[in-house]
C-alpha cells in the first residue's frame, strides 16, 4: 500500500525504465547460451525483477511488462504495438537485446494512475 | 495500490460500484480539466531473418526483360554499373513482386553490411567488376597493319628488355620491402610477393604477402593475406602428392613442414659444418628434380650442398669463394638434352656472381660487372646459358653466356633507382619479376631473340663450358706458377 503524492503530475519516463530494464536483462541473461529448458525461467525472472525495480521507484504508474526471448535460429522477428491512453503522462519503452544465440525484447507500458 | 481500497471494502457491492464511478467523477474533477487520450505511436521490433542463399541449376528462358537487361549490361564491359546497385535492383525488384518495398532503418542496413553473406558477395563481385572495368579491349585494331604504316618506330618483338607493368599497392605494399616472389605454376597469370614489415607503421600487420594477376589490367592485387610475423622465404619441394615445405633460417636450422600440420615441423636439422660451426644460411635452393640434396649460401660468403636425409644428412662440402655473405642461389633448372643440374649461380655483397659446378670447390666463372651488392640471381628456366641478376642501384641485368661472359647481354635500370632486392622468371621465361625495396613489383618482357632457346643452345653451353673451364685451369695454373716462383 504505497501512499503517492496526490497532485503530483508525473509523466513516465521512457529512459529510466529502459536502464533498469537493461540492467535487468544483463543480470539474468547476459553472458548466456539459449537454453530451452531454462528459457522459461529467464522470462519470469526478467518480468518480475523489471517489474519489482519500476515499483520500488514509486511512481503512481500502472506497469505492464511483456518479454520475449527468441533463439537465434536464422529466422526473422518482427512485432509492433500502439497504445491509447494519454499520452502527456502515460508512456511505453522497449528494450531490445541480444547476444550471440538469442535475441531478447522487453516492453514496458506505464499507465499513469488517475488521482 | 488505490488509497482508498480499504475504504471500498467497506461498502457492499452495490455501493462499491456507484462509489466507484463517483470516485472516477471526482479523480476526473479533480484533475486538470477531462482527460485526453491519445494514439501513441507504433513501437516496432524487427529482428531480419538470415538470407539462405541458394541456386538452381536450370537455365531460365528471359521472362523479365528488365532484369535479364540488367544482367547483360553487367556483362557488357562498355557500362559501368558498381556491383552494390544491381544488388539493390534486384533486391527492389523481388520486393515489388513481393509487397511494396520499405525504408531500411540504419540498424537494418548495418546488419546486412557486415553479415557474411553479404561480405563474402561483395568481395567475389567487387573482384570481377574491378577486372572488367579495368580491361581496355580496342575493338578498332586493324590487325591487317594498315594503320601501324604511318606509326614510326620498332615494334616490342625488337626491344630486348621492356617494362610490362609495375604492381604496387597503396596501402599493403609501400614502405615494404619485397622480400620475395613466386609465380604459380597452375596459373601462369598469378604471382605472389610477401613483403617484410612497414617500419612507417608499427600497427600494420607484419607480413603481408599479395597475390597480384598479370592477366587482367586492373591495379588492385587479387588477394591479400597478412599475418603477424615478417615473410621471409619459403620453398615447396616435391610432386603434387608427396611434397614438403621447407624453411631455412639464420640461426642454421632448416625444418619441413607438412602442409597439413603447420603448428610443428615434421623434422628440423641442424646445418653444421664439420659438426663444429653453425652455418646461417641466407639462401637455399634444390637442384631440378632433386628432393634430397641442396645448396644453400651463408652469411660467410660461402656455399655448401647438403642432404636431407640419408646417412650423410647435413652439410657435405663447403664451397669458397665470395668474400661477403650470400645473397642469392640458384641451381640450373632448363631442362634439355644435356644435363646441367649441377651447375649454380650465386649472388653476394660482394659486387660479383659466380658460376659454380657441385663438382668443383672452387667456382668457375665470376661476372664482375657489377657496381654495388648483387642481391638475387635466377637462372632462366627455359634457356640453359641465360640468368638474370639484380643489384642495388637498380640494375636489371641478364647473361647468355653463349653469346657474352664479360657483360650482360641485355640491361636495363629500374626508373628511381631502387634497390632491387628479388628477381624470379616466369615459367614461361618470357618474363622477369623484379621486387624492389619500396614494395613495388616490375615485370619485364624479355625480347624473344634472348629469351627463347633454340635446339642447340645446350651444346653450344657445353662448349662455353668447356672454354670457361680451360680458362680457368689456366689462370690456376698462372696462379700456382707465381706462388712458386
Amino acid at each position: 500500500m504505497e501512499e503517492f503524492h496526490s497532485g503530483d503530475e508525473v509523466s513516465f519516463s521512457p529512459d529510466e525504465a529502459s536502464n533498469v530494464v537493461k540492467e535487468c536483462i544483463e543480470g539474468i541473461i547476459g553472458g548466456v547460451d539459449y537454453s530451452q529448458n531454462k528459457v522459461n525461467q529467464w522470462t519470469a525472472s526478467i518480468v518480475e525483477h523489471t517489474l519489482t525495480q519500476l515499483v520500488k521507484q514509486g511512481k503512481p504508474f500502472k506497469y505492464i511488462v511483456n518479454c520475449a526471448v527468441m533463439q537465434k535460429s536464422g529466422a526473422g522477428l518482427h512485432t509492433a504495438n500502439s497504445c491509447y491512453w494519454d499520452t502527456t503522462t502515460d508512456g511505453s519503452c522497449t528494450v531490445r537485446w541480444e547476444n550471440r544465440t538469442m535475441y531478447c525484447v522487453v516492453s514496458v507500458f506505464a499507465v499513469a494512475i488517475a488521482l | 495500490m488505490f488509497p482508498s481500497d480499504s475504504f471500498c471494502l467497506s461498502l457492499n457491492r452495490e455501493s462499491r460500484k456507484i462509489f466507484f464511478g463517483l470516485n472516477i467523477c471526482i479523480c476526473v474533477f479533480c484533475r486538470r480539466g477531462p482527460l485526453k487520450l491519445g494514439m501513441s505511436k507504433v513501437t516496432q521490433v524487427d529482428f531480419p531473418p538470415r538470407e539462405l542463399v541458394s541456386y538452381t541449376k536450370e537455365t531460365q528462358t528471359p521472362t523479365q526483360t528488365h532484369h535479364k537487361d540488367d544482367e547483360e549490361e553487367e556483362e557488357d564491359l562498355a557500362l559501368t554499373q558498381p556491383a552494390l546497385e544491381h544488388q539493390e535492383e534486384k533486391d527492389s525488384q523481388k520486393e515489388e513482386e513481393e509487397a511494396p518495398p520499405h525504408e531500411l532503418t540504419e540498424e537494418e542496413k548495418q546488419q546486412i553490411l557486415h553479415s557474411e553473406e553479404f561480405v563474402t558477395f561483395f568481395d567475389h563481385s567487387s573482384r570481377i567488376m574491378e577486372r572488367a572495368l579495368s580491361e581496355q579491349v580496342d575493338v578498332f585494331f586493324d590487325y591487317s597493319g594498315r594503320d601501324l604504316q604511318d606509326k614510326e618506330g620498332e615494334s616490342q618483338a625488337g626491344a630486348k628488355l621492356s617494362l610490362n607493368r609495375q604492381f604496387a599497392d597503396e596501402r599493403w605494399s609501400k614502405h615494404r620491402v619485397v622480400t620475395c616472389l613466386d609465380w604459380s605454376p597452375q596459373y601462369p597469370e598469378l604471382l605472389a610477393a610477401s613483403y617484410s614489415s612497414n617500419e612507417d607503421a608499427p600497427h600494420e600487420p607484419d607480413g603481408v604477402a599479395l597475390v597480384w594477376n598479370m592477366k587482367y589490367k586492373k591495379t588492385t592485387p587479387e588477394y591479400v593475406f597478412h599475418c603477424q610475423h615478417p615473410v621471409y622465404c619459403v620453398n615447396v619441394v616435391g610432386t603434387q602428392n608427396a611434397h614438403n615445405l621447407i624453411s631455412i633460417s639464420t640461426d642454421g636450422k632448416m625444418c619441413s613442414w607438412s602442409l597439413d600440420m603447420l603448428t610443428t615441423p615434421q623434422d628440423s636439422l641442424e646445418l653444421m659444418f664439420k659438426q663444429s660451426k653453425s652455418v646461417a644460411v641466407t639462401s637455399m635452393s634444390f637442384p631440378l628434380g632433386d628432393v634430397n640434396n641442396f645448396v644453400v649460401g651463408s652469411e660467410d660468403g660461402s656455399v655448401y650442398t647438403a642432404c636431407r636425409h640419408g646417412s650423410k644428412a647435413g652439410i657435405s662440402e663447403m664451397f669458397e669463394g665470395h668474400h661477403g655473405p650470400i645473397t642469392g642461389l640458384d641451381c640450373h633448372t632448363a631442362a634439355g638434352p644435356v644435363d646441367f643440374s649441377h651447375l649454380f649461380v650465386t649472388s653476394s655483397f660482394d659486387w660479383t656472381v659466380k658460376l659454380w659446378s657441385t663438382k668443383n670447390n672452387k667456382p668457375l666463372y665470376s661476372f664482375e660487372d657489377n657496381s654495388d651488392y648483387v642481391y638475387d640471381v635466377m637462372w632462366s628456366p627455359t634457356h640453359p646459358a641465360l640468368f638474370a641478376c639484380v643489384d642495388g642501384v637498380g640494375h636489371l641485368d641478364l647473361w647468355n653466356l653463349n653469346n657474352e661472359t664479360e657483360v650482360p647481354t641485355a640491361s636495363v635500370t629500374v626508373e628511381g633507382n631502387p634497390a632491387l632486392n628479388r628477381v624470379r622468371w616466369a615459367h614461361s621465361g618470357r618474363e622477369v619479376a623484379v621486387g624492389d625495396s619500396e614494395g613495388r613489383v616490375h615485370i619485364y618482357d624479355v625480347g624473344e631473340q634472348i629469351s627463347v632457346a633454340r635446339q642447340d643452345e645446350w651444346t653450344r653451353f657445353v662448349l662455353t663450358l668447356t672454354e670457361i673451364n680451360e680458362n680457368r685451369e689456366d689462370v690456376e695454373e698462372l696462379a700456382a706458377q707465381r706462388l712458386a716462383a
